[in-house]
């Protein structure tokens, strides 16, 4: 099963962040924890042609998540509609990262479906054997701490 | 003025686009928003719309198949369609211009640079 290398997911994720939500990130140690506050958005990932599947997930602290949230919606991280789209704006950026992601690891040639973003409360469950993902912790401004971690489907899962 | 629909299954990306059709400067009546290709088809086939804005992958319909049954209505044979998707793939890409999409832009994108892609779209000259 393809999977990105801990540096294409940390240097892509990095980027996606610095675009999209105008956070600027660098590398940090995988074994450090999220706070149970934390949010997760989930996607998956599909090639079409070649059945390969992934879930990718982007976990930050909900302090941080609401500040991303604002930034993308371009308003004080005080204004009341800030706190209505914080999970959104999560999704939306696993979204973009799962696009960046596909193309790279699967290839541009290959057509992937991606699913719709699901957004979990807490930190990810370090239940996956190490040799099923790629893992990246990034740290943000204010010492908030990112994790991506890039998921391969167990074989014979539907 | 333009009226446009922007149709996403994300609320922020709406309003992100959105925003970025505000500060463009085009003449815009109004922006009108759909959560999935369905609402979109339901819309265009009610409103007058100069423009669609979509994404791809969204539930109920997707953003391809939307643009197809378009396709095959002549009311809106003949909208401009841009596309707004995180969705990479060469495959993907060639799919949409096939049904003759006028533009496919890629998720994240720069507001001023959106902007320009929908003057282009609709034949408008270089504006502030």
């Amino acid at each position: 099963m393809m999977r990105p290398s801990e540096e294409m997911l940390g240097r892509l994720s990095a980027d996606i962040l610095a675009d999209s939500a105008f956070l600027l990130t660098e590398p940090s140690d995988n074994s450090l924890s999220l706070p149970m506050s934390s949010l997760s958005a989930v996607i998956s990932i599909r090639g079409v042609a070649t059945g390969a599947r992934a879930s990718l997930v982007l976990s930050a602290p909900r302090e941080l998540a609401t500040v991303i949230a604002a930034d993308m919606l371009g308003v004080s991280v005080l204004d009341p509609e800030v706190a209505t789209h914080t999970e959104g704006a999560l999704g939306e950026l696993v979204n973009v990262l799962a696009g960046a992601l596909a193309a790279n690891v699967f290839g541009a040639a290959e057509t992937c479906d991606l699913g719709v973003p699901r957004v979990l409360r807490g930190p990810p469950h370090g239940t996956t054997s190490p040799h099923e993902m790629s893992s990246v912790t990034l740290c943000a401004e204010g010492g908030h701490l990112i994790r991506v971690d890039w998921l391969d489907a167990p074989t014979g899962e539907p | 003025m333009l009226r446009m629909l922007v149709v996403d299954d994300s609320a922020v990306m709406r309003k992100v686009v959105t925003r970025s059709l505000q500060l463009s400067g085009l003449p815009l009546h109004e922006v009108e928003e759909a959560r999935d290709g369905q609402e979109a088809l339901d819309l265009v086939r009610k409103s007058w719309i100069d423009l669609v804005l979509c994404d791809v992958h969204m539930p109920v319909m997707n953003g391809a198949e939307l643009v197809r049954r378009m396709r095959a209505d002549p009311l809106t044979a003949a909208l401009p369609v841009v596309i707004v998707s995180s969705d990479r793939s060469e495959g993907r890409i060639a799919e949409l211009e096939g049904l003759g999409v006028r533009a496919y832009v890629r998720k994240p994108f720069q507001p001023e640079a959106l902007g320009r892609v929908v003057r282009e779209a609709l034949g408008l000259g270089g504006g502030s």
